[in-house]
């Protein structure tokens, strides 16, 4: 930090040297370059070069808001309001007010003194352009535009747009937006949404990273992610994608130690080839969920020949494409939700022979049914040997037929559920267990610590299934207070525990195909 | 390295022509120069040369027009299958000629491909294009209609790896049918594995190549390999 203080100093000091910035931009716009080799490659070095730049860009620690509001619901005071949350130095640049919300206030980001890392400029879109000038003059590195009213908004737009990239050029600095929710780490308390947290609480901090191409579903998501317990490393609204996108920040995050799981909400690829061989090597190490909007919306150049008209506007690449990433793709915002808890508590499996445990017969035969009949569910009901189902027969006080799924009736109690588990887990036919539960006096909360235990003592991934209204809600809670996924729908679940699957196949397949 | 160079000269006279179609047999001839088995197909530019083609690739033959304007082939009655004799191919020599020149007065005419004609086999269909966000991609297909109907097709971007290729194969909801149905055996995978890759392989070397269709590929039982028989390459439109 404090080599990256002394260089911005010399920067700041000298308003000519532009060696530094010149030396950023040319490095990065040759990204990417890696094939499916790993380490200690020359492309190696320049991958993390663009890390490294990010790096900064995501811990800055004084920020200017430029287009402060003394107006409580106007964006740049919101925006001023949960920044400060943050303790970091904070300035504010309003030419009419003193001072907002406790933040000084500079008629103009000159004025500001000492080193800046980071810019976010919310004044409206025609004031955006000079304002950004002075922020690269003023060298500032880091700048994130929120206000919206470019390419999205017409040809103007587009053309402001293309000024604004001219402007940065050359410049070292790297802009997140325009017209984005810009930023929030958890972590850090770095908090860009022009929303105040009392209308959105924020995710707790964790380890998924959301990269966002729309601001609306993302805010959707933060709620969801709180209501879940869903921990985030970073969420990152990638905007009009001017500058930082999506390859940029899968690179940083795929390094990211703090992030074990990456999320996207995509409706254009920037590149779709360098997204698919990063999500290749990324794959390998944390699970990538992608949520591809636009699918019926995409252009092929040609179609003269019977492939063209085929795969003109084809999901079905998009599909292939991202599956030979290993990228478990999501086309709702409820499954990015769903597969996001089961890929980040749980492990994958690899052949998903999997037993279901329910206190209910209709729960059982709904499962079955489920995972024999969709096509797009790779489970099966794990065969349990004549030995263990005698044990697990002889163990509980209820008359059962212990065949997979094991209905233990609206009788069982938390004490068979463990007593079941306990046989599951040394079963090596069952990789994973699904448990499905009503909502009967039998079961309490200490479903959540045998279900802990369970996955604490034999690895194995379980998921529970709570369908039901406000009391199976109730329980679920307490289930992902745990970090155990649960599901409000049997199909939610089987869905789910199936994506674990898919990418424990993955994996697989990847380690172990022969050349 | 030799092939590569023929390959080139090939698109290149294409180009030169301003076509950005090749023909069947300019198509075919460049798979071959890439180690893509085709149907044995030659051209001949007259009779005589027809029935000697025939001769040498052995009764019965299927006869194709070959000119650069016309690429629906069937459209302009320029095909005929099951040639069993010396008579049978002078005559459809002539009525292919008589047919195309009908179909498109003034047409530049090659001749007509002759090929052999080969057992049944299961049709799968192999292709290339160029896409708006991935750049070259492979597709891969069962022939008829699962792709006409059911659109069952898989993609990989090239170049396409082994397993690329084998989970291409696999990916299909027609894949039982490859596998083999009824008492059939398996067809050869491994043999459309190969072609899969060399495809994509092709479309990397040579990238002015904006679209490729081998419809149909035969894909013979187990160890007894595939063969392309119907082939299209299009060039890209930037003049690249």
């Amino acid at each position: 930090m404090a080599l990256k203080s002394e260089v911005l100093n010399k920067i700041w000091l000298d308003r000519t040297n532009l060696e530094g910035g010149r030396s950023v931009t040319e490095t990065c716009g040759n990204l990417y370059v890696a094939k499916e080799s790993t380490l200690a490659t020359p492309s190696q070095r320049i991958l993390s070069e663009n890390i490294t730049r990010l790096r900064e860009f995501f811990n800055p620690t004084s920020i200017v808001v430029i287009g402060a509001s003394r107006e409580p619901s106007k964006p740049g005071n919101v925006i001023l309001r949960n920044l400060k949350k943050s303790g970091l130095s904070l300035y504010a640049v309003n030419p009419y007010a003193k001072e907002i919300a406790g933040v000084k206030c500079y008629s103009s980001v000159f004025d500001v003194p000492g080193i800046i890392d980071m810019a976010v400029i919310v004044v409206p879109s025609k004031f955006v352009i000079q304002e950004l000038k002075k922020c690269v003059a003023r060298r500032i590195k880091n700048i994130i535009i929120i206000s919206s009213g470019f390419s999205e908004a017409g040809e103007e737009g587009r053309k402001a747009e293309e000024e604004a990239r001219d402007i940065i050029k050359e410049s070292g600095t790297k802009l997140l937006g325009p017209n984005t929710l810009g930023m929030l780490l958890p972590s850090k308390k770095i908090d860009t949404f022009f929303v105040d947290e009392y209308t959105l609480p924020r995710p707790r901090p964790g380890d998924v990273a959301f990269i966002s191409q729309s601001g609306s579903i993302s805010l959707a998501f933060m709620d969801f992610a709180k209501a879940h317990n869903i921990g985030l490393s970073a969420f990152v609204g990638l905007g009009n994608k001017l500058d930082i996108d999506e390859n940029q920040l899968l690179e940083y995050f795929g390094e990211d130690e703090e992030t074990k799981c990456i999320l996207l909400y995509l409706e254009t690829f920037s590149d779709g080839r360098k997204f698919a061989e990063l999500c290749k090597e990324i794959c390998k190490k944390k699970p990538v969920i992608v949520l591809k909007a636009g699918r019926t919306a995409r252009g092929v150049s040609a179609a003269m020949s019977h492939t063209g008209r085929l795969s003109k506007g084809s999901d079905r690449i998009v599909d292939c494409v991202l599956k030979r990433a290993g990228v478990i793709r999501a086309y709702t915002e409820e499954d990015v939700l769903d597969y996001t808890a089961a890929l980040s508590w749980m492990p994958p499996m690899k052949k998903g022979g999997v037993a279901i445990v329910a206190n209910g017969g209709g729960h059982c035969v709904i499962s079955a049914d489920l995972i024999e009949s969709s096509e797009d569910i790779q489970l099966r009901l794990a065969e349990i040997g004549e030995i263990q189902k005698e044990k697990i027969k002889s163990l509980l006080d209820i008359p059962i037929s212990a065949t997979n799924p094991i209905d233990l009736t609206a009788m069982a109690t938390d004490d068979n559920f463990k007593t079941t588990l306990s046989v599951l887990a040394k079963t090596e036919t069952v990789e994973g267990v699904i448990v499905e539960l009503a909502t009967l006096q039998g079961v309490s909360e200490r479903m959540v610590k045998i279900v802990q235990n369970f996955f604490k003592n034999c690895g194995k991934p379980i998921i529970v299934c709570v369908p039901g209204g406000d009391s199976a809600r109730k329980l679920a809670k307490k289930f992902e207070a745990e970090k155990i996924p649960v599901y409000p729908s049997l199909k939610r679940g089987i869905y789910a525990a199936n994506v674990l699957l898919k990418r424990g196949m993955w994996l697989d397949r990847i380690k172990n195909f022969r050349r | 390295m030799q092939n590569k160079e023929k390959i080139t000269q090939l698109i290149r006279s294409a180009r030169d022509s301003d076509r950005r179609e090749l023909t069947e047999y300019e198509s075919k001839q460049i798979l071959s120069l890439w180690g893509i088995p085709i149907v044995r197909t030659e051209l001949a530019r007259n009779v005589s040369e027809a029935v000697q083609v025939a001769r040498k690739l052995g009764y019965p033959v299927v006869m194709k027009i070959a000119s650069p304007e016309i690429l629906h082939k069937s459209e302009a009655k320029g095909v005929k299958v099951g040639l069993n004799s010396e008579s049978e191919v002078r005559q459809a020599f002539e009525q292919i000629i008589s047919n195309a020149t009908m179909y498109k007065k003034d047409a530049e005419i090659w001749g007509v491909t002759v090929q052999e004609r080969i057992p049944p086999a299961r049709e799968v269909i192999i292709g290339l294009v160029q896409d708006g966000a991935f750049g070259p991609t492979v597709m891969f297909g069962l022939g008829g209609i699962w792709v006409e109907v059911l659109k069952d097709v898989s993609f990989s971007l090239a170049p396409v790896s082994e397993l690329d290729a084998w989970e291409m194969i696999h990916e299909i909801r027609g894949y039982p049918v490859l596998e083999g149905m009824r008492g059939e055996k398996m067809a050869d995978l491994k043999a459309l594995v190969d072609i899969l890759q060399k495809i994509g392989l092709l479309a990397i070397e040579f990238k002015n190549i904006g679209e490729i269709d081998l419809n149909p590929v035969f894909a013979f039982e187990a160890g007894k390999g595939a063969r392309v028989a119907d082939a299209r390459i299009i060039l890209r439109s930037n003049g690249l």
